[in-house]
């Protein structure tokens, strides 16, 4: 019986031993800019970079309740969440519009939002005029471009009653999208193949989209939210 | 859960039956500490790891021979996991494990016997997210360990374990995401409980 324990023993070790490398991460190197290039009130400009502190999640989300329109918002935060590894990001679509972080309505932006990002037409098909536009609005102040006053506005506009095929798409997909900058995507990509191109023709974030996404979760921010 | 775990398990109750009076039955409390779970890099090194996690045991062995015993023992514990990045600890959610382990046992000295066997490791997060969004996983184990038993009652043991054991780690979601090998794993847990049986 001195044997078996001794090649129990023995098994155990050269286990051990036969494992010898960790897990490999990927290199992540292909990401576009994500900041925000702002006018600043002394002159020049100022580089923008955001993330949701931890201490604001999960972000709260009012949705228009019409076409649909919270559980598109719920898909796109499920789709953005999944792209986390370490859930550094978790939003939730909340009942309560006096409480949100980001307010999500059907229709085109006011005359002179704050800083207008993502506004965009995106087409399925070159044959068809767009089925449907969206654009965020960030509250940063001149002379004060180090804070983000909530709530951020997202608007969604579809060209028609938001009820055909196309426009429903067009619906799902802009909400990706707007939710992409909501979340800390501050700029378009160059390529057509993300959801962050300025006219997106996908329907989910690309891999550069993730990396991008992924990133910005791991610099450091330079601005912050703060409560209007 | 492989067959041959179930098959052992079965073959356990039964033997438990019909030779009671060669029967070791046990049950511990504890706690377990992980290594590891991901070490990863996006910006700066980065850690996924799992907290100090409340440990429930549960355990029988058959007497195989006058000093050696064929046993079956399944450890389930309940903590959370974080992420570590420059000195800062998140907590991402809560992560339950259950280890199953077919083992030998045998005397070591004195009051000590050794332990020693291999099983399956399963992750049961709470959510399916991040690293665990395709759910979670299986893996092989073994494991080894000492138990301190001394008589407590007239028909109850004390009985006081120390346990290592190895397992690799990776998801599905992390193979998706192209990383490359495992992740090596070492647990350690301690617990005291009671056992009931033979002496």
């Amino acid at each position: 019986m001195r044997r078996l324990t001794i090649g129990l023993a023995t098994i155990l070790a050269a286990v051990t031993a036969a494992a010898c490398s960790d897990i490999s991460s990927p290199i992540r190197s292909n990401v576009y800019d994500w900041r925000l290039v702002a006018p600043k009130q002394t002159g020049g400009f100022d580089t923008l970079s955001f993330q949701w502190p931890a201490s604001n999640q999960p972000v709260r989300y009012w949705v228009a309740d019409t076409l649909d329109m919270p559980a598109r918002v719920q898909r796109a935060l499920d789709v953005w969440q999944g792209v986390f590894l370490y859930r550094e990001f978790r939003g939730t679509v909340v009942a309560d519009s006096s409480t949100a972080d980001v307010i999500v309505r059907i229709g085109s932006p006011p005359a002179s939002p704050g800083v207008p990002l993502g506004a965009f037409a995106p087409a399925f098909a070159a044959a068809f005029a767009p089925d449907c536009r969206g654009a965020t609005d960030l509250d940063i102040r001149p002379g004060d471009e180090g804070h983000l006053f909530l709530p951020v506005r997202v608007y969604i506009e579809p060209k028609f009653d938001g009820t055909t095929a196309g426009e429903s798409d067009c619906l799902d997909l802009t909400s990706i999208h707007e939710i992409g900058h909501t979340i800390g995507i501050w700029n378009h990509s160059p390529d057509p193949s993300d959801i962050m191109y300025g006219d997106p023709i996908v329907s989910a974030p690309s891999e550069r989209d993730r990396e991008t996404i992924e990133r910005i979760y791991h610099v450091t921010p330079n601005v912050v939210p703060v409560a209007r | 859960m492989p067959k041959s775990i179930v098959i052992a398990a079965l073959l356990l109750a039964g033997g438990a039956a019909a030779l009671h009076a060669q029967t070791d039955y046990y049950m511990r409390l504890g706690v377990t500490g992980a290594s590891t779970l991901v070490h990863d890099q996006i910006v700066s090194e980065l850690d996924a790891r799992q907290s100090l996690a409340p440990t429930l045991v549960l355990g029988g062995s058959l007497r195989v021979m006058p000093r050696y015993g064929l046993g079956l023992e399944a450890a389930l514990t309940s903590g959370g996991y974080s992420r570590e990045e420059n000195g800062i600890s998140t907590r991402i959610g809560t992560l339950r494990t259950l280890a199953v382990l077919l083992n030998l046992d045998g005397p070591l000295f004195g009051p000590l016997r050794w332990r020693a066997g291999v099983g399956t490791m399963s992750y049961l997060p709470s959510d399916d997210a991040g690293i665990f969004l395709s759910g979670g996983t299986t893996r092989w184990l073994v494991g080894a360990g000492v138990d301190y038993r001394r008589r407590a009652f007239s028909r109850w043991d004390l009985l006081a374990s120390a346990r290592y054991d190895y397992h690799t780690f990776t998801t599905d979601a992390l193979r998706a995401r192209n990383f490359g090998g495992v992740q090596q794993i070492s647990r350690i847990g301690v617990s005291v409980g009671f056992a009931r049986g033979t002496r």
